[in-house]
C-alpha cells in the first residue's frame, strides 16, 4: 500500500511538473494588404508562435483567405501554406475581379488551421482602395519629385491627407532617401514634393535610377509601392578586367613583376649552370691538349 | 678517419674501389628490381584503366603519390646540407659522406620528377607544361626548380668524381669492359693538371654556393603548392621553413642509414668511423630540435585558436582516426631518435642507424599526414557523394607504384655504388697526405 501511494504521489508530482514546464503558446496570424504600381494587389500572410518570451516563425501552416464574404466559396481568395519563415503571399484571383472593382473598400478574412505546433486562429482586415502616384516636377532648376495619395470614393478618386510615406532610390539591399527627411506627410491635396538632393549616384548604363514612393502598413489603405525611372544618376560603364595582367590571366598576361622575378631568377641560375658547362668543356679541352702534346 | 696517414695510397684505392656484388648484394638488387617491376606493372594498369584504379576521388585528389613526391623532394635536400653547407663551413669530417649525400639527392630528385608524372591522369600532356608555361602557377615554379636542382646536383656529383674516374681508368684490369667504356666516356679527358684542378675546385665552390638557395627554393616552392591554397592545415605562413627543417631532418636520417649500410657491406669501417656517426648524430639532433620547433608552431598556434574549419582537421590528427599515425610521426619519427642521439652511446653506429631509420620512416608518413587529411576536411560539408569519396586508403596499385619508386631510388644508389667509389678516393688520399704533412 505505501508503495502504491508513493507511486501515485510520484506520478502526480511528475504530471504537475510536466504541466508546469509546458511553455504557454500563443498562435498569431497577420494579414497585410499590398499594392504595387497601382496594379498588382496581393496579401501577405504571416504565422508566428509566441512561446514564453520568444516569437518564432511557424511554417507549414494552412491559411484560407476570403474577400468580403467570410467562408463563402465564391469569395475565396486562396488557400496557402506558410513557408519555413512563416510567410505566404497570395494574389487576388481573376474570379474576384468584378467584386474588386464594385466597392471602394474590402474586408479580408483569414483563417489558419490548427496543427500540432499551431492553434486555430482568425484575422480580419479592412482596406480602402487607394492609389499612390509618383512623378517628377517639370521646370525649375532643381530636381524634384511629387508623390500623390488618392482614395477611392464611389466612382471618383479623392486626395488623402496626413498619410506618411517614404521616397527613396532603390539600392542593393534597401532604399536610399532622396531628400533630407526619412518620411513625409501628405498635405490637404494629398501631395508631397521632395527635392532630389543626391549627387553622383551610380545609375545604369544610361545613368538612370529607380525612385520609389512607399506607404508602409497604413491602417486604412495598407502598403503601397510605386516606382519610376529618372535620368539623374551617373552613367555606370562596366569595365572588364579580363585582358589585364593578373595572377588569374592567361600565361601571356602574367603580371610584369612576376615575369621579371621568375625570369630573372631562371636566367641568373641557368647562366651560372651554362658557365659551369663551359668550365667542364674547358677541363675537357685542357685534357685533350695535354694528351696530344 | 682512423690513422689514414699510415695507409698507403694503394691500400686506400683498394679499399674504396667499387666492388662486385656479393650474395647479399645480388639478392638486394634483385629484390629492388622485382619491386620496381611490380610498380611498373601497376603503372601500366593505371595507364590502361585510368586513375580509377587508385583510391583518389574528388576530395582526396592527392594521395600517396604526392606525399611520396614531397618525401623525395625533402630527402634530396641532403645534398645541399652535407656537400654544400658542410664544405663551405670547412668541415673536414664530412668528406666521406659527400658522395653518399649527392647520390641520395640525385636519385631522390629523379623519382620526385617521375612520381609527379605518375600522379597525372594524362601524362602525355606533361609537355604542355613546357610548351605553354603558366608562370602564375606554383606548379610551374616547382617544375622549373626541380629541373634546375637536378642539373646542379648532377654537376656537383660529377665534378668531384673526375679525379676518381682517372684512378678507375688506370685500373683497367679490375673493371669489366662495360665499366671501362663508361669511365672513358665520362672522364678520359681528366689529366689531373693543376689548371684542371683549379677550374674544377672553383666550379665546385660556385656550385656549393649556388645549390643552397636553389635547394631552399625547391622545398619552399613545394610547400607553397600547399600553402597558397586556402585549406585547413595548409593555410600557414610557416610552411616554407617548416618543410625545409623537416627536409633537412629526413636527409640527415637518410645519411645515417646509408652510412651504416655502406660501412657494413663495403667494409668501410676505417673510412666511415664512429666519429662520423657521432658528428652526424649531433647534426641530426640539432635538425630534430629545429623541426620540433616548427612542428610546435604549426600545430599549437592553430590548436590554440581552434578556428571552426581547423577544428575537425586537428581533432582527427590529435585524437581521431589519424592520431596513431600522427603520434607515431612525432614520437617515433622525431622525439625518440632525438633522444637516442642525444647520448654519446646513442651516436654509435648501430643505434644511430636505428634512429636514422625511425626518422626516415616517420618522415614518409608525416608527408602523408600533411597531404591527405587536409583534403578530407574541406570547408563545405561533403554531401550527396558516394561513401568512397569520404575516405582514402591507397589501392594496391598506388602502394606498388609508391614502393616501386622508393625501390627505384635505392636501385640508382646501389648501381652507382657498384660502378663508382662511394667514398671519394682522390680526396681521401689528399687528406691522408695532408695529415702526414701535419704529423
Amino acid at each position: 500500500m505505501p508503495c502504491v501511494l508513493f507511486c501515485l504521489i510520484g506520478h502526480l508530482t511528475k504530471a504537475q511538473a510536466d504541466s508546469a514546464s509546458q511553455p504557454k503558446r500563443k498562435s498569431l496570424l497577420s494579414v497585410q494588404f499590398h499594392i504595387k504600381n497601382n496594379q498588382v494587389p496581393y496579401l501577405k500572410v504571416e504565422t508566428k508562435v509566441k512561446l514564453d518570451k520568444g516569437l518564432f516563425a511557424a511554417g507549414s501552416i494552412p491559411v484560407s483567405i476570403y474577400m468580403d464574404d467570410d467562408l463563402s466559396k465564391d469569395a475565396l481568395v486562396g488557400q496557402v501554406k506558410t513557408d519555413p519563415a512563416g510567410e505566404a503571399i497570395v494574389g487576388i484571383p481573376a474570379s474576384l475581379a468584378s467584386n474588386w472593382k464594385v466597392k471602394s473598400s474590402h474586408t479580408f478574412f483569414a483563417h489558419a488551421d490548427s496543427s500540432s505546433t499551431f492553434d486555430p486562429v482568425s484575422q480580419e482586415i479592412a482596406v480602402a482602395l487607394a492609389r499612390l502616384k509618383l512623378d517628377t516636377v517639370a521646370g525649375g532648376t532643381t530636381r524634384s519629385l511629387v508623390a500623390t495619395v488618392l482614395k477611392s470614393e464611389g466612382e471618383s478618386w479623392v486626395p488623402m491627407k496626413e498619410v506618411e510615406l517614404r521616397i527613396g532610390v532603390k539600392r542593393l539591399g534597401g532604399y536610399l532617401t532622396v531628400g533630407e527627411e526619412d518620411t513625409y506627410t501628405t498635405d490637404s491635396t494629398g501631395k508631397v514634393e521632395v527635392e532630389f538632393v543626391r549627387e553622383n549616384l551610380p545609375g545604369d548604363k544610361q545613368g538612370k535610377l529607380e525612385v520609389v514612393a512607399l506607404v508602409d502598413h497604413n491602417e486604412e489603405i495598407g502598403s503601397l509601392t510605386t516606382g519610376i525611372v529618372v535620368p539623374w544618376g551617373v552613367v555606370h560603364q562596366y569595365k572588364s578586367d579580363f585582358g589585364e595582367r593578373s595572377l588569374w590571366a592567361p600565361p601571356s598576361r602574367a603580371p610584369i613583376w612576376l615575369t621579371l622575378m621568375a625570369y630573372g631568377c631562371i636566367i641568373a641560375v641557368w647562366s651560372m649552370i651554362i658557365y659551369l658547362f663551359t668550365r667542364i668543356l674547358k677541363i675537357r679541352r685542357l685534357g685533350k691538349a695535354k694528351k696530344s702534346t | 678517419m682512423n690513422n689514414l696517414s699510415s695507409y698507403s695510397t694503394e691500400k686506400i684505392t683498394a679499399d674504396l674501389y667499387p666492388k662486385k656484388f656479393g650474395t647479399t648484394g645480388r639478392i638486394w638488387t634483385l629484390g629492388l628490381i622485382v619491386i620496381c617491376l611490380l610498380g611498373a606493372y601497376a603503372y601500366y594498369r593505371q595507364l590502361r584503366y585510368g586513375l580509377v584504379v587508385t583510391e583518389m576521388r574528388d576530395y582526396a585528389s592527392w594521395g600517396i603519390y604526392i606525399s611520396n613526391f614531397v618525401f623525395f623532394v625533402a630527402i634530396s635536400l641532403v645534398g645541399s646540407l652535407i656537400t654544400a653547407v658542410l664544405r663551405l663551413a670547412n668541415v673536414k669530417w664530412s668528406t666521406p659522406l659527400t658522395r653518399i649525400a649527392e647520390i641520395i639527392a640525385v636519385s631522390a630528385i629523379v623519382f620526385a620528377s617521375l612520381i609527379i608524372v605518375v600522379d597525372m591522369g594524362r601524362p602525355e600532356r606533361f609537355t604542355n607544361l613546357l610548351l605553354h608555361p603558366r608562370l602564375q602557377s606554383p606548379i610551374m615554379w616547382d617544375v622549373v626548380v626541380i629541373g634546375t636542382y637536378f642539373v646542379i646536383s648532377l654537376i656537383l656529383l660529377y665534378l668531384p668524381l673526375l679525379p676518381d674516374l682517372q684512378i678507375l681508368i688506370t685500373h683497367k684490369n679490375k673493371n669489366s669492359g662495360f665499366q671501362n667504356r663508361i669511365y672513358k666516356f665520362l672522364g678520359s679527358f681528366w689529366r689531373g693538371t693543376p689548371e684542371q684542378f683549379r677550374i674544377s675546385n672553383r666550379s665546385i665552390l660556385i656550385l656549393c654556393v649556388a645549390i643552397i638557395p636553389v635547394a631552399f627554393t625547391i622545398h619552399t616552392v613545394t610547400s607553397w603548392l600547399f600553402a597558397t591554397t586556402y585549406r585547413p592545415g595548409w593555410d600557414s605562413t610557416n610552411f616554407g621553413a617548416y618543410f625545409i627543417s623537416g627536409a633537412f631532418l629526413v636527409g640527415g636520417g637518410a645519411v645515417l642509414v646509408a652510412m651504416y649500410l655502406f660501412r657494413k657491406y663495403y667494409r668501410l669501417e676505417n673510412y666511415i668511423t664512429e666519429k662520423h656517426f657521432d658528428n652526424m648524430g649531433k647534426v641530426v639532433v640539432m635538425l630534430a630540435l629545429l623541426y620540433l620547433y616548427f612542428n610546435i608552431n604549426e600545430y599549437l598556434v592553430p590548436a590554440f585558436k581552434m578556428k571552426k574549419p581547423e577544428e575537425a582537421h586537428l581533432n582527427e590528427l590529435f585524437a581521431g582516426k589519424y592520431a596513431l599515425l600522427f603520434w607515431f610521426c612525432i614520437i617515433i619519427g622525431m622525439l625518440l631518435p632525438m633522444f637516442i642521439l642525444l647520448f654519446k652511446r646513442g651516436r654509435r653506429a648501430l643505434p644511430a642507424f636505428i634512429a636514422g631509420v625511425m626518422v626516415v620512416v616517420g618522415a614518409w608518413f608525416k608527408r602523408y599526414l600533411i597531404v591527405t587529411p587536409t583534403l578530407l576536411h574541406p570547408f563545405l560539408p561533403m554531401q550527396d557523394v558516394p561513401e568512397s569519396y569520404k575516405h582514402y586508403f591507397p589501392s594496391w596499385e598506388e602502394w606498388a607504384i609508391a614502393m616501386g619508386s622508393l625501390a627505384g631510388a635505392l636501385l640508382i644508389i646501389t648501381l652507382f655504388a657498384r660502378l663508382f667509389p662511394i667514398i671519394p678516393i682522390h680526396e681521401t688520399v689528399m687528406e691522408k697526405n695532408e695529415e702526414k704533412d701535419i704529423i
